[in-house]
């Protein structure tokens, strides 16, 4: 063993020879040590029968701790033994390391944090001739739980110590003096290989229905499996939604692009996908996502996209179709050609016919889940109660971990018999595109959407495109988003807009308009929760925001189905009421407040919003 | 005056101290069992953007979600960085730091010395590897060489061919540039292959160019160098200022990467992506190794701090080396984990990083007065609008670059993006707004014609397209809708029939698109976005080549605003008449002026409100003054219409002096409390305007107290006390110098009488006696030799000789004993009164002048396969991260 041990009485004699005394701890920083204490640990597990799983048989995605031995009902666990011992950088056996030790799983989790060496191992080893452990006997008992794929675990050592008599180890001393730095060692098991990856191991919290994705802040990888079909089921101006046809619940996925996504179509067969899991407002969804699909259309085209061209450009050059030049791809092109990827070996062992292909890379979306009253009814009873919002003004949604709702978010929903907002007011007085918390813009919107009325904020409407809409009882409350860009429905088409003189603010009376049906993508969401980055933080936050808003994206025009006849009734009321001055009483106030049309309406608007300028009427003169 | 010399010369005696200081023993690589598994620590930063000074910032939510807080503002600090970093190497027996790039430019510091302060602090984290980045390039290739041939670390670009050296054409960088380098850390070798930046430096992407530099492909050059290295160095990575979405490409197309750590888009990968390498097996499918791609963010906000645990390959992929003899150092990934570290006012300064940076901070201050407050807003003035929509700062910038004195033009535009941050609400200073533009931009003019200008903002509707419809200039003059939608399906046909728009982005295309066949519909009409700008008619004409001539536009209802008027006879150019009538059923009339050449019409203010302008409808022929930035009229962002305009002028004046100005002429805030009627002129405390300038003007300067006295021992002890990454309390400040005038009296005379006389024989005799444990305090009780510092605060005959000289010296009796950081305190509120009552109340508005129209699927059944190619990032750009690469 050759050993260059430089201590700290060394460094110090040279520090104080330059008499610099700052440089003493550049002199520890610098330093490259020989280390003669523990540099890494040589972990091994003993999983039930041996069995590491392979790609083949992979082990089941364990969804829970066993608790004395036995795994909770409806559950999967999975308890492995683990033992450990510490050897030098040279590979020599330690058996002088006696501590306490960090012990995780990557990725997942395990049911211990730690482990503690005792005479330089973790469990009962059997020894070779110089006492250097061989062969793992027994080990300490450990719990998996949320582990998929590739998964292996650590042993570490990360935390500092006491110094004695400011003593450590190899000199690694903090720069107060007071504590060991740790050894950093590290070591990990063999591969164990889990189930890969599914939607709903991503979306379902068996601990906490609507709580965060157990692989939050892991990298999710989706990719095709046999009877986990994946397809596109709508494309929104910030991303895409997929489902999973193998699982009927927890079955969907935003996958966030930002902008709206390169050449993917609703109905493609997803081969993969994979991106950082993330909860936005409590939704989860991939961020900075990679994916690979098929189309049924530029899967089977005869002439792809243009493909790189061999020769002296080398890979990476693609010829232009027009003039013929060859030139460096553009970001769109590669983007491309990584896009479109064939996953049919997963199921066939043979290639496909083109019509086979054709078949295969188009899956017929899922018909969209019926969103019963009953289901919507649970927002009710916590609008009742009045959930406060985040700005302080009362927003009527779902209550936190009674959700019925999350397991379908995401997925495409259809509700029917829908009424839409008649009623829109701006309450963005400073013009900022935000209510500002506290203020008397946020008391402006909390009246706007308080109980019993059918009023959506204006400024919210221009800044996300969502607007709010009823079931016919009144009783359950859904946002509608991006219906102006998916669908072409313009939610104020028809409406009589005024300045209020009395606040100055503008405000919006529409027709009665109801939907027959209403069809989407789900999104569960909690308003204003963005910078949390996570569920819990967010009902942990000082808003404590205990609804979840439900909204539903639609995909194609014909997802809003207007009820026309009833429309076309209402609306000529609308109009009658608006432009007959001899109606009513307040002729005049009917003219400026356009749709206010009886002087109960008036009286009542008035209490709702009271004018900032006394001079201006209460009630109908 | 601290003159720059000087500063360089303390940098020099420091770091030559401390590459002396250093106790270096390798380890040979024979040494390691690799079998055992081995831990590499990674440190990554990029971006840095001369963020060398910690810097205030509204924190976006993915900020938040990272685990920002807004309340430890100010964020950043290389000093900082450099107590985090300092403690994850000194803990790590393996370790490395690379840098993707892009250290300079952002920042005044930058301005103002080029970039020397950036590499000096660099040299002082120790950093190992550093990739060179497109703003590197900023101040040109000489200033590069000269700062980056003072670096103590390697400087890497394998993706440049340099220019042969010949004669008098001599490229210096050639010197200093390596394509890789392979770091020996305690006996474990990685090397480091570093990709630099060519696709935010159009100039260098084709051949022969100015900077002397031919880019070469990518792929070919990491495959090469993967292929050279894999024999010599454990573990292979790859450092890139390349962009994401290249990152990705070369992982997937190559072999042998271990791990990848980018930059350039200025965002974090928390997790890292996990990409498939291209590795292939012998029947030639798909065998990949994953590979983790590192993306740590920008501006010093985070640390990037990645662990991985490498095993032998032969072990890890045993079915590679069947035939092989084991080769044990040659290493794998098997495991990894990554944290961002935020970096935040809750983590202490490296104090000797902050000595070294003390002189140029204060010089900068002085030099710049960054401390001048310019006016106050009193509320944030965001650079981006809403939805794509007009920006408060975008339109107050210009419409003052429109009204500058001998400029006075028609119409202007800036590039959004040359606008780098919020001004956020409280007091405007000039360092806020170097932060809102670093560049050293002027304001330029030219004539345009009519159509000149359509083609502009066409040609800004097409940038926008993919960046969410989020508009990529800044408009005055002239408001216009950004019909993305239309943009969007012509990009995409144009691309179905099998031809890239970009490349083709000239008006022929248009003209392509409207006569090809293929895109007929059943009545042989052309899609509904091309508009007919002629029809020839065969019977007087039988020689027209064709029926009709098309066109096509991204950008609509093209106006220009002129001044107010109250009628349309108010509007020189309104032809009485021009109006279109119609008689509705129920009796009204309708008129309407789209016809018109000019006419008076409402225009929304959100400050303002209503009121009415002439807004005259652009005429081809006409010709417009048109005020921009010198960047854009050299043909910028791809604004090449204005490149070879020939009536282009320079006014020499930089776009920040146009604000500034602009600013300072703003209406006072107290001149403003007259605009609400509740006020009241005796109490100034009813004008809510003028008391949150008071109170946030009042925050400014009490934490600007803090950090100018930063440099006082104890007070920075005390502000770290409880927060300080040890944890250790307040009573460890109590021996520490404070800045009173009482004090320096007697630090200057006796202070360092003390020190040579006691301190060191007593420390050593100190460490001495701990080391054999016999050290006790007051009490008995031992007192371990880590303490020595603290059992000498009391009782030694160091500190009896400090008390003793403190208690005495009757010189000092008549100083002050209040500390310049209590007496700079007590000021701020009255120095806050004083400067409300006559800045600037900065107010912008938005009054709808770009109307963006963003792409729908209107037709998702019809089979259409849409085609955009975002590249996320550049999306991610348009939503405000971070904007500038």
């Amino acid at each position: 063993m050759r050993h260059n041990k430089h201590t700290w009485k060394s460094c110090l004699a040279l520090v104080t020879c330059l008499a610099v005394a700052p440089l003493m701890l550049s002199c520890v920083e610098k330093e490259t040590h020989h280390y003669t204490g523990v540099h890494s640990f040589i972990v091994k597990v003993t999983p039930p029968g041996g069995n590491f799983g392979t790609a083949n048989a992979p082990l089941t995605f364990p969804t829970a701790f066993s608790e004395m031995g036995q795994c909770p009902e409806d559950e999967t666990c999975y308890d492995v033994s683990v033992g450990a011992y510490a050897v030098d950088i040279e590979g020599n056996f330690l058996p002088d390391f006696n501590e306490t030790v960090h012990i995780n799983a990557e990725p997942g989790r395990l049911s211990l944090d730690t482990v503690t060496f005792t005479n330089g191992v973790v469990g009962t080893w059997t020894r070779d001739a110089s006492g250097k452990p061989e062969t793992l006997l027994s080990g300490v008992n450990v719990g998996m739980r949320y582990t998929h794929g590739s998964t292996r675990i650590w042993v570490e050592d990360t935390d500092r110590r006491a110094a004695i008599n400011g003593i450590c180890p190899n000199d690694r001393i903090t720069e107060d003096l007071r504590y060991c730095e740790p050894t950093m060692a590290s070591g990990v098991s063999e591969e164990f290989t889990f189930q890969s990856q599914t939607i709903k191991m991503i979306q379902y919290n068996p601990e906490q229905l609507d709580g965060d994705s157990p692989l939050l802040k892991e990298y999710g990888q989706l990719k095709a499996q046999k009877g986990h079909d994946l397809v596109v089921t709508n494309i929104v101006s910030t991303g895409f939604y997929i489902t999973d046809l193998g699982d009927p619940d927890y079955n969907s996925l935003f996958i966030f692009t930002y902008s709206q996504p390169a050449r993917v179509e609703i109905g493609d067969r997803v081969c993969e996908v994979s991106g950082g899991v993330a909860e936005y407002t409590g939704m989860t969804q991939l961020q900075f996502p990679s994916w690979g699909i098929q189309n049924k259309e530029r899967s089977t085209a005869e002439d792809t996209d243009p493909a790189p061209e061999d020769g002296d450009q080398g890979v990476g050059s693609c010829v232009d179709k027009k003039t013929g030049e060859v030139r460096p791809c553009t970001d769109e092109e590669i983007e491309a050609m990584n896009a479109l990827v064939d996953c049919s070996d997963v199921y066939y062992d043979r290639q496909l016919t083109k019509e086979e292909k054709k078949a295969f890379a188009y899956i017929e979306p899922p018909e969209p889940r019926v969103l019963s009253p009953e289901l919507l009814a649970l927002k009710a009873a916590d609008s009742k109660a009045g959930a406060t919002g985040l700005d302080g003004s009362k927003l009527r949604t779902n209550p936190v971990q009674t959700n019925a709702l999350e397991r379908l978010e995401g997925s495409v929903v259809t509700l029917q018999d829908i009424r839409l907002s008649t009623e829109f007011i701006n309450c963005d007085d400073n013009g900022n595109s935000k209510i500002e918390s506290g203020s008397a813009e946020a008391e402006c919107r909390t009246k706007c959407q308080s109980s019993g009325k059918r009023c959506t904020e204006l400024s919210n409407l221009e800044s996300y495109d969502q607007w709010l809409a009823w079931t016919l009882d009144g009783n359950a409350e859904i946002s509608v988003a991006s219906s102006t860009l998916i669908a072409d429905f313009d939610i104020l088409a028809g409406c009589y807009s005024w300045i209020d003189p009395g606040t100055n603010r503008k405000m919006m009376r529409c027709p009665e308009r109801h939907l027959k049906r209403l069809t989407g993508n789900l999104k569960q969401i909690l308003p204003g929760c963005s910078g949390a980055n996570s569920a819990s933080a967010c009902y942990a936050s000082k808003f404590a925001p205990a609804m979840v808003m439900s909204v539903i994206e639609p995909r194609i025009k014909t997802d809003l189905v207007p009820d026309e006849v009833y429309n076309k009734q209402a609306e000529a009321a609308f109009q009658r009421c608006i432009s007959d001055t001899r109606s009513n009483g307040c002729l005049e106030t009917c003219k400026v407040y356009g749709g206010i049309c009886t002087c109960d309406d008036f009286a009542k608007y008035r209490q709702d919003y009271p004018p900032t300028d006394p001079s201006m009427p209460l009630a109908c003169p | 005056m601290v003159t720059t010399k000087k500063l360089m010369s303390l940098w020099a005696v420091l770091m030559l101290g401390s590459s002396l200081a250093s106790c270096t023993t390798e380890v040979e690589s024979d040494d390691i069992d690799f079998e055992s598994g081995i831990r590499l620590t990674v440190i990554h930063t990029g971006d840095i953007h001369s963020r060398i000074l910690p810097y205030d910032m509204d924190l976006m939510a993915t900020d938040e979600r990272l685990g920002m807080t807004q309340a430890n503002e100010p964020f950043g600090g290389i000093a900082r960085a450099a107590t985090v970093i300092r403690k994850i190497r000194s803990q790590a027996q393996h370790s490395v730091h690379v840098d993707s790039g892009d250290i300079f430019q952002g920042a005044p510091i930058f301005n103002e010395y080029n970039g020397e302060v950036e590499i000096y602090a660099a040299n002082y984290l120790g950093m190992d590897a550093f990739i060179i980045g497109n703003h590197e390039f900023d101040n040109g290739v000489q200033n590069l060489y000269d700062k980056l041939s003072k670096a103590q670390f390697t400087i890497l670009a394998a993706n440049y061919q340099w220019k042969p050296t010949t004669g008098n054409d001599y490229l210096p960088l050639k010197d200093v540039a390596r394509p890789y380098t392979i770091i020996n850390t305690n006996g474990l070798k990685v090397a480091v292959i570093g990709m630099a930046n060519y696709s935010s430096m159009s100039s260098s992407t084709y051949g022969d160019n100015s900077l002397g530099i031919t880019v070469l492909e990518n792929i070919q050059v990491v495959q090469s160098y993967l292929d050279l290295l894999k024999n010599d160095a454990n573990i292979l990575t790859m450092v890139t200022h390349l962009g994401l979405g290249e990152d990705e490409d070369v992982i997937r197309k190559t072999e042998g990467l271990d791990v990848v750590f980018g930059g350039h888009l200025h965002v974090v990968l928390n997790p890292p992506k996990i990409i498939p390498d291209g590795r292939v097996d012998e029947n030639g499918e798909p065998d990949p190794k994953m590979v983790p791609l590192v993306h740590s963010g920008a501006f010093m906000k985070y640390v990037g701090h990645f662990d991985g645990v490498f095993y032998p390959d032969y072990l890890v992929r045993p079915e590679l080396h069947r035939n092989l003899v084991d080769q044990p150092w040659d290493l794998t990934l098997v495991s990894h984990k990554y944290e961002p570290i935020p970096i935040e006012s809750t983590i202490k300064d490296d104090a000797e990083l902050t000595l070294l940076l003390e002189p140029y901070e204060r010089e900068l201050a002085r030099r710049l007065n960054l401390r001048h407050i310019v006016g106050y807003a009193p509320q944030t003035l965001k650079r981006f609008g809403t939805g794509g929509n007009d920006s408060p700062l975008g339109n107050f910038l210009a419409d003052l670059m429109i009204m500058r004195q001998r400029v006075e033009a028609d119409f202007g535009a800036t590039n959004s993006l040359g606008i780098r941050t919020d001004v956020n609400q409280g007091p405007v200073t000039n360092d806020q707004l170097y932060n809102v533009f670093p560049f050293p931009n002027t304001l330029a003019s030219m004539f345009l014609s009519g159509t000149e200008v359509w083609s502009l903002l066409d040609y800004n509707t097409y940038r926008s397209m993919n960046r969410g419809c989020q508009s990529q200039i800044q408009v005055s003059g002239v408001r216009y809708t950004l019909d993305c939608h239309t943009a969007k399906r012509v990009v995409d046909d144009y691309l179905n029939l099998g031809y890239l728009f970009e490349y083709q982005y000239r008006t022929d295309a248009f003209k392509e698109i409207c006569t090809n066949p293929k895109l007929r519909d059943a009545n042989n009409q052309p899609p509904s976005y091309c508009e007919i700008t002629w029809k020839n008619d065969k019977a007087l004409d039988p020689y027209a080549a064709s029926d009709t001539i098309y066109n096509v536009h991204f950008a609509k209802d093209v106006k220009f605003v002129r001044g107010k008027c109250t009628t349309h006879t108010d509007c020189p150019d309104y032809a009485p008449g021009c109006e279109t009538v119609t008689l509705n059923t129920d009796g009204t009339v309708t008129t309407n002026y789209d016809k018109c050449v000019s006419s008076c019409q409402v225009i929304s203010d959100t400050e303002i409100g209503d009121y009415k302008a002439c807004i005259d409808t652009m005429q081809p022929q006409w010709f417009y003054k048109f005020a921009t930035n010198n960047y854009m009229a050299h043909g910028g962002s791809g604004f090449s219409t204005l490149k070879y305009n020939t009536t282009q002028k320079d006014t020499g004046v930089a776009l920040r002096e146009v604000l500034i100005d602009g600013i300072e002429k703003q209406r006072t805030c107290f001149d403003r409390c007259f605009d609400d009627p509740t006020f009241d002129p005796s109490n100034p405390g009813t004008c809510k305007r003028l008391q949150n300038c008071k109170d946030d003007t009042a925050a400014f300067e009490a934490r600007w107290c803090k950090q100018l006295y930063k440099y006082s021992e104890q007070e920075v002890c005390l502000a770290n006390a409880d927060t300080s990454i040890d944890g250790t309390g307040p009573s460890r400040c109590a021996g520490l110098s404070k800045t009173t005038d009482y004090e320096t009296c007697l630090k200057g005379a006796y202070f360092q009488y003390c020190h040579n006389k006691f301190y060191e024989d007593d420390i050593q005799s100190c460490y001495a006696q701990g080391e054999a444990g016999i050290l006790v305090d007051a009490k008995g009780q031992p007192v371990p030799g880590g303490q020595c510092e603290t059992a000498l605060a009391g009782g030694s005959e160091y500190s009896r000789c400090v008390d003793q000289y403190l208690m005495q010296y009757p010189q000092c009796a008549g100083y002050s004993t209040v500390s310049e950081y209590d007496k700079c305190l007590s000021d701020s509120a009255k120095k806050a009164e004083t400067i409300c009552r006559d800045i600037a109340c900065f107010i912008a508005s938005t009054d709808g002048r770009q109307n963006p129209q963003r792409p729908r699927n209107e037709n998702l059944d019809d089979d259409i396969p849409y085609s955009n190619g975002p590249a996320i990032m550049e999306a991610l750009q348009a939503a405000g991260y971070d904007a500038c690469y």
